[in-house]
């Protein structure tokens, strides 16, 4: 039974102010950065994230998260419009949405995004918060010995799941969790690699290699392209019923595409970018018509859509339970939980339950306010897709560095954001899993310190990590999934 | 002369910046396992075992052209847990990227912009060191906008922006972005 105590106390607190004005200023910059073709939210949150310092806890992941939820759907206007999706969750949008808009149907094209969004948001939403208390009762499974072990599960399944090869997902998630390493340790008293500076004796802040990797780095990369400016002209005049009611009568579609974002999102690694194909891939191999698919079908706008926004959705389960974020977005909301004091784990489904609530809640209403805005403006989204990207890259770069001043007061920050926004550059160059590295470094304090407090408990004995039926699960899974790509391999072999 | 002009041809085209990412990477694993080597029991357990991670993994993929093709694949294969269909699909978006500058830059001899951007972000850094950064944002810019022939008007608008970013963030985080360790010496010495 859903614990109705903690969903009154958090809808009290998504329903005051100024909370509902940081969620509704989160869900228009999300869609304006969005809608702005190489940026993402990533970024956006990156470099927003020192400037939520003087917020209170709550309304500051709020207003993180729905700069996530806004710029995946604010992802689909340029890729309707231009062909070019804004965030890689809406690169299916593409497949069917730019055609449409080549048959005069922009408008409608733009309506199913912005309805499916919302309402595949709202499905999964909802679905989280009824089967909550069977994830307490997961969590609370849950001791250091398993923590720790979970935390190595994610880091060889998002090693296995990310782009590129599992031998460079394993070796960069290592250098993460080594980078994390500098400083005071939790556990242990002593200082470790601060080579006498004071500056490194807080250790290096994984917030500003999270700025580093996913600000700096992509501004780096954009330099390099041709600034990108749309300049094709749609009429967005017209109706917006006909749209609506293509939503309203493929609630099937809407339904399963909610459903695979939600599940995927789950999984630790994969995100938007992966579930908008799988459910593009799920409703044309279901539907009768798939031939007109690819030739400007509005369900395949809806598959993706509908997926894109649940993902949102999904990705908050091992991130707010385990602290395992699944995508970049969430290592980065990761970052501003523990930045604003909330730790992720059995507290935020116990005592703290509220603020799990408060946070699907949230999003719950931005999926409207999306919707809202997503009509209400929708001619003037248009203006955000001919920005030229030039002119941006200095304004992110400065926000960035400035920020990252801004964190602690402490120039090693600088240092960090610029020294690792060059290495998270060439790691995406040569195809290195940027998240495997990111994860490393976010996941490294939670895994030392329950590693070092579980030895702790044992006395020093490693048997108290195969001492219970969950733990030994966890290990199961983590052989398993390194061992996965020699079986595959090997199965290939066979095959040929 | 340049350095490189000593280089063998052959050794030059093997050698990669991703070598030298790879390289780092090694030798970052390595003096950290060495420094472990001075922690106590719990404080060198996680460095260590990440140290080792590092540079196992940064070898083979340094070595990874040299190993036998089997074990050559093992490391550069990924597993594809949601099927070829998506993966083919995800493919065909953006295919058609346009020609990136750096490819661009390379007929007209100008510097890549890859290599300017980490020039100028280094450069803003030491330069907001000495003499604060809130001074530097516009030289930033300007430079910025120079490289990327921003015409002169809409430079002076966005560093006006900037500046009004770092003044906002003095202010709000009080943090003091306007001196910088040259304003600091003369201060200390008058």
């Amino acid at each position: 039974m859903v614990t109705f105590g903690s969903l009154f106390q958090a809808l009290e607190v998504v329903f005051s102010w100024p909370t509902l004005g940081w969620l509704l200023i989160g869900t228009i910059i999300g869609i304006v950065i969005g809608a702005i073709p190489g940026l993402g939210p990533n970024l956006g949150m990156a470099v927003l994230l020192p400037l939520t310092f003087r917020l209170n806890g709550i309304d500051a992941i709020i207003f993180l998260i729905c700069i996530y939820l806004g710029s995946v759907y604010g992802g689909s206007v340029p890729a309707i419009l231009v062909n070019t999706p804004g965030t890689a969750g809406a690169a299916a949008t593409t497949l069917d949405g730019y055609p449409m808009a080549r048959l005069g149907r922009a408008k409608e094209a733009l309506v199913v995004s912005a309805t499916s969004s919302a309402i595949g948001g709202i499905l999964a939403g909802i679905t989280i918060i009824l089967i909550s208390p069977l994830l307490v009762a997961v969590v609370l499974l849950f001791g250091s010995p398993e923590y720790f072990l979970v935390a190595l599960f994610g880091l060889s399944l998002i090693a296995v799941v990310s782009k590129g090869s599992m031998v460079k997902g394993l070796t960069v998630g290592a250098f993460g969790l080594l980078i994390s390493t500098v400083g005071y340790p939790i556990a242990t008293g002593s200082p470790r690699y601060t080579l006498g500076i004071i500056e490194l004796y807080d250790g290096i802040s994984f917030v500003a290699v999270l700025i580093g990797v996913f600000a700096v780095g992509e501004m780096i990369k954009l330099s390099a392209e041709e600034g990108s400016i749309a300049r094709e002209n749609f009429d967005l005049g017209g109706p917006i019923m006909p749209g609506f009611r293509i939503v309203l009568s493929n609630t099937r579609t809407l339904l399963k595409s909610s459903f695979i974002g939600g599940i995927v999102g789950a999984i630790p690694g994969s995100g938007a970018s992966i579930s908008n194909f799988v459910a593009y891939v799920e409703a044309l191999r279901s539907d009768e018509d798939s031939e007109s698919y690819g030739e400007g079908n509005p369900r395949g706008v809806m598959a993706s859509e509908g997926a894109n926004n649940a993902t949102v959705f999904g990705a908050l389960i091992p991130t707010l339970s385990f602290g395992i974020p699944g995508s970049g977005s969430t290592a980065i909301l990761l970052g501003g939980l523990l930045m604003h004091g909330i730790r992720p784990g059995p507290a935020l489904f116990a005592e703290n339950l509220y603020i799990t609530h408060s946070i699907f809640i949230g999003l719950l209403v931005a999926s409207v306010f999306i919707l809202l805005v997503g009509l209400a403006f929708l001619p003037r989204l248009v203006y955000f897709t001919k920005i030229d990207t030039n002119y941006l890259i200095p304004i992110v770069l400065t926000l960035s560095i400035v920020g990252a001043i801004g964190l602690r007061n402490n120039w090693i920050d600088v240092l960090t954001v610029i020294v690792f926004g060059i290495v998270g550059f060439y790691m995406r160059e040569f195809d290195f899993p940027i998240i495997a590295f990111v994860l490393g470094v976010v996941l490294g304090p939670i895994a030392e310190e329950n590693l070092v407090r579980s030895l702790q408990i044992s006395g020093g004995s490693l048997d108290i990590f195969w001492s219970s039926p969950l733990s030994i699960l966890l290990i199961l899974l983590t052989v398993a999934s390194i061992l996965s790509p020699a079986f595959q391999q090997s199965r290939g072999d066979a095959t040929d | 002369m340049a350095v490189t002009d000593f280089v063998p041809n052959e050794v030059r085209t093997r050698f990669t910046l991703r070598h030298v990412l790879v390289g780092s990477m090694i030798v970052v694993g390595g003096l950290m396992l060495v420094g472990s080597f001075s922690f106590v029991r719990e404080a060198y357990l996680f460095p260590r075992f990440a140290a080792i991670v590092t540079i196992i993994g940064s070898v083979l993929l340094l070595v990874q052209n040299y190993l036998p093709e089997r074990l050559n694949r093992a490391i550069s294969s990924s597993v594809d847990v949601f099927g070829e269909t998506e993966k083919e699909l995800s493919e065909s978006v953006g295919s058609d990227r346009e020609e990136s500058a750096d490819e661009a830059s390379s007929d007209t001899g100008q510097t890549a912009p890859t290599q300017f951007m980490t020039l100028l972000l280094l450069g803003f850094a030491l330069c907001s060191y000495l003499v604060g950064m809130l001074w530097t944002i516009p030289i930033f810019i300007a430079t910025y906008a120079w490289r990327f022939d921003i015409t002169r008007k809409r430079t002076a608008l966005l560093a006006l922006v900037g500046f009004g970013i770092g003044l906002a963030f003095q202010l709000v985080l009080d943090i003091p972005i306007d001196t910088g360790l040259i304003f600091e010496m003369v201060t200390s010495r008058w």
